[in-house]
């Protein structure tokens, strides 16, 4: 079972890598949209385009690794005061609906991502990116999530 | 099912907190509640399309709408800017810089944390990490000199909401996004209230000492004009930073977000000047921002499933008109919705509050004919009343955590920045000039 646990961990934890990744890209981008406008005058006409991509990235490749340190803030005003036994308790029923909600989300953004590539949706820009590649970082993103809360789950339940 | 929308509201408004007290996470409850909102109505969709796949399809073009956004992307960065920023020595700079000019000024090093809040409000987007950051430092100095805590801890408490004000600001990111108003017009609207905000509580700081003059220790530090101006040497480098991130919004030259990415690029240097630029030290900044992005995105992402919802079936509506048949004045009306956010921010942190309600509140404030430039200046208030209200305020838990007092000592020296705060709310609502004084001339 720790081992599953450990597997989980490291998935997320390389989600989040890319997430850093995600996040140092735009600031590349940006920085070199901005020097190249200043000094010749020219705009790589995509920065402010893939930055948006970017976030999607950002955000959903790191969704898991953010439950797994607990930085996803929630109301813990009477979770606070009930005792440690309740406390698994309400954590695995509360865990148990989040991940019912994610595999909902996921099923439909699998959907989003094909219908976006069988009608070949494009941006509307001078790029014409086809969206269902950035797009299919959130189904991605959703499943490390949901692994992330089956973890969440089984650690309460060991306890 | 239920095809009243305002019962409708009112039985959806008691499931979301439901799913919130359940210490359910915030972003899992607004989604939770969108989709409930959806079952429960009673929709009039073609047979062949169920309500769940409705539901689905609004849910995953949300996550994908509200997070490919150009301007929100200045979020992560400026939240990556505070991360570099904090593991810096820009506190210890700011405090020796500072320290030197304040030893004439009744209340003395009291206005450390006024002064030292302000100017890293200026390069840092967040209350919690302008409190962390200036409060890590200033609280020990304080006391180690012999300063009374309870002043203390309130100024902390007070000057670090401030974070939110002064520009560049994460609330008024979001709030432009969302609201589609213009995030640098709320950048720059929030110059002057906050300066405002940062004198009216050194003149409360000088007014108590004044009072009281046992708050201040008897010990007399004389600097020189020399020495005054060598400190200053310490801060350059932070006003060189405010100058290269806000001076290109207030030109037009940058975009917010592109402001951001210098930001970033100049704390960079700056961590790099200090030699606090550690591999180390940039890994866990990295990961640090992006637990924070995941964190906020994600309910951004839940709220505006939730407003697409809120929209589909007609509550944002109906609620609207409700008001509009309830012939309230403007400033009743704004003092209502201030109540209501007050009570809010009690349970609720900031963001929560801002992206939870702004779908149904912002078109009612508009049309009761306030700017929705000036509602967002309004809102970032609330939210920094949010963060010191119990029992669930940041700035609160933050100031908890460094400075190890218990909460009643720390709520009572608070309380009077609280009122002071109210005051600046008054005092924006009855001269929203005070807003659009730099505004209009842009």
């Amino acid at each position: 079972m720790s081992r599953v646990s450990a597997f989980i961990e490291g998935l997320c934890r390389a989600g989040a890598f890319l997430s850093a990744i995600c996040m140092a890209a735009i600031v590349i981008l940006i920085v070199v949209e901005i020097f190249l406008r200043m000094f010749f005058g020219f705009s790589t006409m995509v920065s402010s385009e893939f930055s948006g991509y970017l976030l999607v990235g950002l955000v959903a490749m790191s969704l898991g690794y953010t439950l797994q340190h607990e930085a996803h803030i929630r109301i813990t005003l009477i979770w606070g005061v009930l005792p440690l036994k309740w406390k698994n308790r309400v954590d695995i029923a509360v865990a148990a609906v989040s991940a019912a909600v994610t595999g909902f989300a996921l099923y439909h953004s699998v959907l989003l991502v094909q219908q976006t590539y069988s009608r070949g949706m494009t941006a509307d820009s001078m790029s014409e990116t086809p969206l269902w590649i950035p797009q299919t970082a959130i189904p991605v993103g959703l499943f490390l999530f949901l692994l992330q809360l089956v973890n969440f789950i089984l650690r309460r339940v060991r306890q | 099912m239920i095809s009243s929308p305002l019962t409708l509201a009112l039985v959806l408004l008691l499931v979301m907190f439901g799913f919130l007290l359940s210490s359910k996470w915030i972003g899992f409850s607004l989604i939770s509640t969108g989709i409930i909102g959806l079952v429960l109505y009673d929709a009039n969709l073609p047979p062949v399309l169920s309500i769940w796949d409705k539901a689905g399809t609004l849910l995953a073009n949300s996550i994908w709408n509200s997070l490919n956004s150009w301007a929100l992307s200045a979020l992560p960065l400026f939240i990556l800017m505070g991360e570099i920023l904090y593991r810096t020595a820009i506190s210890t700079k700011l405090l020796n810089g500072l320290v030197p000019w304040l030893t004439r000024v009744p209340g003395k090093l009291y206005h450390i944390n006024i002064l030292a809040c302000s100017l890293f409000a200026a390069v840092s987007g967040s209350s919690a990490a302008t409190t962390a950051t200036v409060g890590n430092i200033t609280l020990s100095e304080l006391k180690e000199r012999g300063y009374d805590k309870k002043l203390a801890l309130g100024s902390l408490a007070g000057a670090g909401t401030m974070g939110f004000l002064i520009p560049p600001s994460l609330i008024m990111i979001i709030y432009g996004v969302l609201s589609d108003t213009s995030i640098g017009k709320l950048f720059i609207g929030g110059i002057i209230p906050g300066l405002m905000l940062a004198f009216f509580y050194s003149a409360y700081i000088a007014l108590q000492c004044l009072l009281h003059p046992e708050y201040v220790p008897v010990k007399q530090d004389n600097y020189t004009w020399g020495q005054k101006l060598r400190a200053l040497k310490e801060i350059v480098p932070v006003f060189a930073l405010i100058f290269v991130v806000l001076g290109g919004i207030y030109l037009g030259m940058t975009t917010p977000t592109e402001a951001a990415a210098i930001g970033v690029v100049g704390s960079l240097v700056l961590a790099w000047g200090f030699r606090n630029l550690t591999l180390k030290n940039l890994m866990e900044s990295f990961m640090a921002a992006v637990r924070t992005t995941a964190m906020i995105c994600f309910i951004i992402a839940g709220a505006a499933f939730l407003s697409q919802m809120v929209g589909f079936v007609g509550i944002a509506n109906a609620l609207s008109r409700y008001i509009v048949s309830l012939e309230l004045s403007p400033y009743v009306l704004i003092l209502v919705v201030g109540f209501m956010y007050i009570l809010l921010g009690m349970i609720l942190d900031g963001i929560s509050i801002v992206v939870m309600t702004l779908p149904i509140v912002l078109p009612i404030v508009v049309n009761a004919g306030f700017d929705p430039l000036w509602f967002g200046i309004y809102l970032v208030f609330m939210v920094e009343l949010s963060q010191i209200t119990p029992p669930v305020g940041f700035s609160l838990f933050v100031i908890n955590h460094i400075s190890r007092e218990n909460m009643y000592t720390i709520l009572k020296a608070t309380f009077p920045f609280f009122l002071i705060m109210i005051l600046m709310v008054v005092l924006i609502t009855m001269f929203p000039e005070i807003v659009f004084f730099l505004t209009d001339r842009v």
